[in-house]
């Protein structure tokens, strides 16, 4: 069986008779456009990526400070409690900075 | 490729424009959707992008980037065959059940609607290539399509020129079955 053989076929004339398909006029310009958008683009540190990373430490910031809230002794308002508020309050205050100093620097 | 590769953004440009019609054409005809064929006519030309640094004229180039094509498509049908569970695509037609072909169109008629039985054909031949397992398919597209050698088929499928032949022998089998009405009213006009 050759290609030769196929092609007096009637199988490949029958086949033939399908026009081929036309993209969008717009599809290459879309294409050269995303090319030169991941070129020029910001890469592994984009928006998405810095959001992923900064996920994890502020979800794990917020549960902390949920625990800590809700395991206090409602009887106690010793110093030390507030203390221990207090810090949590100003770890939290610190992550927050830091999302907002990463989010105004150059670096994405 | 090679002035792509030198970071030649004109070239890229053109190298889309000369092959989007291939790239897009095969991918349609593997996926029968032209929103699923477009996305990966763009993903296939990104993917030759970003490895343009790293081309090395070992291959055409036409082979190697219908092998890039070639994973996006399978990837795709994988990912259609798990979201779509029972509704296999890639399915032979014998197994498929009730998806069994419906009555043709003359083909012979004449009549005032010629763009119509031109549609009927198009969309028979369709549903006969989505019958196929999808290497069957895809070197059923490549050769007649796309007018490639069993050596670049095979290359492209990585595999070996025996086993294109045996792929290509099947899908006719499974084809003639298919288009058989047409089949036949080619023949009969052979003969006329």
């Amino acid at each position: 069986m050759g290609m030769d053989d196929f092609r007096s076929d009637p199988l490949w004339e029958v086949m033939g008779r399908a026009r081929r398909p036309e993209p969008s006029p717009w599809l290459a310009g879309r294409i050269v456009a995303a090319a030169r958008a991941e070129v020029s683009g910001p890469g592994r540190w984009g928006i998405g990526a810095l959001w992923r990373w900064l996920a994890l430490p502020a979800g794990v910031a917020a549960i902390l400070l949920a625990v800590m809230v809700v395991s206090r002794p409602m009887h106690s308002d010793s110093a030390a409690d507030s203390a221990q508020l207090y810090a949590a309050l100003e770890a939290f205050a610190d992550n927050a900075f830091e999302v907002d100093y990463l989010w105004s620097s150059d670096s994405f | 490729m090679l002035r792509v590769r030198d970071g030649d953004g004109g070239a890229f440009e053109a190298l889309v424009h000369r092959h989007q019609h291939a790239v897009y054409g095969t991918a349609c005809r593997m996926l029968g959707d032209a929103a699923e064929a477009e996305d990966i006519t763009q993903l296939t030309f990104l993917r030759i992008h970003r490895a343009a640094p790293k081309y090395r004229p070992t291959a055409r180039f036409t082979t190697w980037m219908f092998a890039i094509l070639r994973n996006l498509v399978f990837n795709e049908t994988r990912r259609r065959k798990r979201h779509r569970g029972h509704v296999s695509l890639d399915a032979p037609a014998e197994f498929a059940g009730d998806s069994a072909p419906r009555e043709l169109a003359d083909p012979v008629q004449t009549g005032p609607d010629a763009e119509a039985l031109q549609a009927e054909l198009e969309s028979q031949i369709q549903a006969a290539l989505q019958a196929l397992p999808e290497q069957q398919r895809l070197a059923m597209v490549l050769l007649r399509y796309e007018d490639m050698s069993y050596e670049q088929i095979a290359e492209v499928l990585g595999t070996s020129v025996p086993a294109v032949k045996s792929l290509i022998f099947r899908a006719r089998e499974v084809l003639r079955v298919r288009l058989k009405k047409y089949l036949a009213a080619t023949k009969g006009h052979m003969e006329g």
